[in-house]
C-alpha cells in the first residue's frame, strides 16, 4: 500500500515536470510576448520595456530562464505575475478553491446523476424510456461544450433571468451581506456554470454506466442472485450495479484532464473568477509565471484525482487488494 | 439412494416448451419436456451440450429472458402449485427457498465484490427476513456444512480468494440455507478437477440422506449418472428420448442414443468429454431435423424415421423410450469412433 502510494506519487512529479517543461517550451514558442501593451502606451519609452524585460530575466537564454524556473519551483517559489505584479502562490490561492467548488460540484452532480441515470436505462434496455433518455444524452454529448454553456447563459440568464449570467458573487451588495447571504449568493451565481459542466459530466457517464451495466446483466453472479430469489430492483442495484461500477472509477480517473479543460471553458463563458479564468487572462497577457503556475497546479488536480481513484479502486475492487 | 415409487411427487413437468424467438428463426431449445420428481430422490438429465438439458432448468425457476419463452400449453407444478400461472413475485419468494439452484461455473457464478459469507447470508435475510447478524451466523454455519474448513474466517474471503472446489461449496451452501424441497444442479462438477468431483458429488449425496432433499442432477457423464442418479432423464434435441430407473437405463437402454452414450462411456477416472464419441453433432435448435430429430446420426435410422416423429412410449412399465424400434440393439460397429 505504501509501496504503491509512493509509486503513484513518484509518477505524478514526473507528470508534473514533463507538463511543466512542455508548457514552457510551448509559450516561447508561440509568437507575442510580456508587456506587449506596453508598446502602445505613449507614457513607455522603449527603455523602460526594455528594463521591465530586463528585470524579469526574459533577455537571458532560454535554457537559463528554464533551469532558473524550475529551480525556483522546486524551492515552491512559483515567480510574480508579470501583468498583476503579485506572487503566482496568492493568485493560485485566491483562485484554487473557487475551482475546486465548481469542479467538484459538477463531478459529484454530474456522476451520481449519471450513474443513476445510466443505471435506470440498462435496466429498461430497450424500451422507449431508454432510448428517449438515450437520444438526449447523445445529444448532449456531440453538440460542442460552449453550446450547451451559451445555451444556458442567453436562457436561464439573459432572457429569463432567473439567474446571474456571470461572476461569483453580486459585485456590490455581497460585502454588506450576512453569512448565509453571502453563501446563499455564491451558490446562486454557481446554479448555471455548474449546472453546464454537470451536463457534460452526466452526458458521459450516463452512457458509459448504461453500457457497463448490460455488461454486467448476463454475468453468471447476476444469474445466482436471481436464481436466489434476489428481487429484480435488488439484483440490478445491488448486485449488477455494484459490480458495474468498477469500470466508472477507472472512467472518473482518466476523465479528469478533460474536466480540467472542460472547466476552464465553463469559467470563461460565465466570468467565474477561478483558475480557467486565470489561465485564459494570463495566456492572453502572456504572463509566463501564471500559465506556469495553473499548469502546473491543474496537472497536480490530476495527478490526485488519479490517485484517489485508485484509492477508490482498491476499496470498491476485492480482486485488486492482494496482487 | 432409493425411493419407493409411492413416493410424494414434488415437481411435476408436462409438455413444456421453451423457444428462443431469435433473429435466425424460433430455436426450440426446450420442446416437449414432461418428468416429474419425487421428494426425495435424485433425478439425473444427462445429454451432449446443446440438448436443452439447462434451459429446462432454468425454465423450471422461470428464469428465461427475452427473445426466450416458455410456450403456452407448457405445465410446471410443484407441491401442487401451477408455476405457469403463479406471480412473478410468487415465483422469487420460490427461489433459493424451496427451488434452490447450483450452476456449472464456480468461478464466474459467485459475486467478486462481495464476500462469499455476505453472499450466503443474502439468502437468509431475503427469504426469513433475518437480521444481518443473525444471516451471518447462519452463513457461518452453512459453509461449515458443506465441509468448508475454518468457516468462520472462510465467510469473510472475497470468492477470488478460493479455489474452484470450495466455491462449489459455498455455492451449494447458498443453495441449502432455506432447506430446499429441491435442489437443481447444472453440472455442478464440470468445471472441477476428478478428485473435487468426487468430493462433490459426495457432498450432494450426504446432503440428501440428511435433509431429504430432491435433486436434479444435470450432466453429461454417465459416470456421475451411474454413481448419483435414482431415475435418469436421457435428452436429446430439446426433448426427453429415454426415461428409466437408472439400474434399467444402464441394463437395457432402449434408445439408440442412450446405447451410443453406454458404448462410448468412459470407465472410471478417464477423461469426461468421451461423450463426444457419438460420431456427429447436435443439430442447431432452429433447424431440427424433420421426423426423428437424431434419425442422421442414428445407425439404425429407416424410411419411417424422416416420415414420423417418434412419440416418448413405455416400452416396459415406467421405461420410456423415443424411437421407432426402441429396444433393437446397435450394430457392433456403429458408435465407435
Ligand atoms: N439465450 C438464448 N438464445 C438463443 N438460444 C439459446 C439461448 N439459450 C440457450 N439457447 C439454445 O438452446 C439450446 C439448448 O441449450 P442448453 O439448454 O444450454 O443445452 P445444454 O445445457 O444441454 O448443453 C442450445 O442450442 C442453445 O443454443
Ligand atoms: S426413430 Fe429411427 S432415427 Fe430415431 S432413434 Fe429410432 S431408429 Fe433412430
Ligand atoms: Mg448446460
Amino acid at each position: 500500500m505504501r509501496a504503491f502510494l509512493l509509486r503513484r506519487l513518484a509518477l505524478g512529479l514526473a507528470t508534473m515536470l514533463v507538463v511543466a517543461t512542455a508548457t514552457f517550451a510551448l509559450l516561447h514558442a508561440a509568437p507575442g510576448e510580456p508587456f506587449a501593451e506596453l508598446m502602445e502606451d505613449p507614457r513607455f519609452t522603449p527603455e523602460q520595456r526594455a528594463l521591465r524585460r530586463k528585470a524579469a530575466g526574459l533577455d537571458d537564454p532560454l535554457p537559463v530562464q528554464y533551469l532558473r524556473y524550475i529551480g525556483d519551483v522546486v524551492r515552491g517559489d512559483l515567480g510574480t505575475s508579470l501583468a498583476k505584479r503579485r506572487p503566482v502562490r496568492a493568485l493560485l490561492a485566491e483562485r484554487l478553491p473557487r475551482t475546486l467548488l465548481l469542479m467538484g460540484t459538477a463531478l459529484l452532480l454530474g456522476f451520481a446523476l449519471g450513474i443513476a441515470i445510466g443505471a435506470w436505462q440498462a435496466a429498461r434496455a430497450g424500451s422507449a424510456g431508454d432510448r428517449w433518455v438515450g437520444h438526449a444524452t447523445v445529444a448532449l454529448g456531440a453538440v460542442p461544450d460552449f453550446w450547451i454553456a451559451l445555451a444556458l447563459l442567453l436562457t436561464f440568464g439573459l432572457k429569463l433571468r432567473w439567474f446571474p449570467v456571470g461572476g461569483m458573487t453580486e459585485p456590490v451588495t455581497h460585502d454588506y451581506m450576512s453569512l448565509a447571504g453571502r453563501i446563499g449568493d455564491v451558490a446562486w451565481h454557481l446554479v448555471l456554470p455548474a449546472t453546464a459542466l454537470t451536463l457534460l459530466i452526466l452526458a458521459f457517464v450516463a452512457r458509459h454506466q448504461r453500457a457497463a451495466l448490460l455488461d454486467t446483466l448476463p454475468e453468471d453472479f447476476v444469474r445466482t442472485a436471481r436464481a436466489k430469489g434476489v428481487s429484480p430492483a435488488n439484483v440490478v442495484r445491488h448486485h449488477a450495479l455494484r459490480a458495474a461500477l468498477l469500470p466508472t472509477i477507472t472512467l472518473f480517473g482518466l476523465s479528469l484532464p478533460a474536466l480540467v479543460g472542460g472547466a476552464v471553458l465553463i469559467e470563461s463563458t460565465f466570468s467565474w473568477p477561478g483558475m480557467g479564468h486565470l489561465a485564459v487572462e494570463s495566456i492572453a497577457a502572456r504572463d509566463y509565471p501564471v500559465v506556469l503556475g495553473v499548469t502546473l497546479v491543474a496537472s497536480a488536480v490530476v495527478v490526485i484525482g488519479g490517485i484517489l481513484a485508485d484509492l477508490l479502486m482498491l476499496r470498491a475492487d476485492p480482486r485488486t487488494r492482494h496482487g | 439412494m432409493s425411493t419407493p415409487d409411492s413416493a410424494r411427487v414434488l415437481l411435476s413437468v408436462e409438455n413444456l416448451r421453451t423457444w428462443f424467438h431469435t433473429r435466425d428463426g424460433v430455436a426450440r431449445a426446450v420442446d416437449g419436456v414432461s418428468f416429474d420428481v419425487r421428494a426425495g430422490e435424485t433425478l439425473c438429465v444427462v445429454g451432449e451440450s446443446g440438448s436443452g438439458k439447462s434451459v429446462t432448468a432454468l425454465s423450471l425457476l422461470r428464469l428465461i429472458d427475452p427473445p426466450g419463452r416458455i410456450e403456452p400449453g407448457s405445465r410446471i407444478a410443484f407441491e401442487g402449485r401451477d408455476l405457469m400461472t403463479a406471480t412473478e413475485e410468487e415465483v422469487r419468494r420460490l427461489r433459493g427457498n424451496r427451488i434452490a439452484m447450483v450452476f456449472q461455473e464456480p468461478m464466474s457464478a459467485l459475486n467478486p465484490v462481495f464476500t462469499v459469507g455476505d453472499q450466503v447470508a443474502e439468502v437468509a435475510r431475503i427469504h426469513d427476513g433475518a437480521s444481518r447478524r443473525a444471516a451471518w451466523d447462519r452463513a457461518v454455519e452453512m459453509l461449515s456444512l458443506v465441509g468448508i474448513p475454518d468457516p468462520a474466517a472462510r465467510a469473510r474471503q472475497y470468492p477470488h480468494e478460493m479455489s474452484g472446489g470450495m466455491r462449489q461449496r459455498v455455492l451449494i451452501a447458498m443453495a441449502l440455507v432455506m432447506n430446499p424441497a429441491l435442489l437443481i444442479a447444472d453440472e455442478p462438477t464440470t468445471a472441477l478437477d476428478v478428485t473435487i468431483q468426487a468430493q462433490i458429488l459426495e457432498l450432494l449425496t450426504s446432503v440428501q440422506e440428511r435433509f431429504g432433499t430432491a435433486i436434479i442432477l444435470i450432466t453429461h457423464d454417465l459416470g456421475v449418472v451411474a454413481e448419483a442418479a435414482d431415475r435418469v432423464l436421457v435428452m436429446y434435441g430439446g426433448q426427453v428420448v429415454e426415461r428409466a430407473a437408472v439400474r434399467d437405463l444402464f441394463a437395457s437402454p432402449q434408445h439408440p442414443y442412450t446405447q451410443g452414450l453406454l458404448r462410448a462411456m468412459p470407465r472410471v477416472g478417464q477423461g469426461r468429454d468421451r461423450l463426444l464419441t457419438i460420431p456427429g453433432t447436435v443439430p442447431p435448435p432452429t433447424a431440427w431435423p424433420s421426423g426423428c430429430r437424431f434419425r442422421d446420426r442414428c445407425p439404425l435410422a429407416f424410411d419411417r424415421c424422416e416420415r414420423e416423429a417418434p412419440e416418448l412410449t413405455n416400452v416396459v412399465a415406467s421405461h420410456a423410450a423415443r424411437c421407432h424400434v426402441a429396444g433393437t440393439p446397435l450394430p457392433a460397429a456403429a458408435a465407435s469412433s
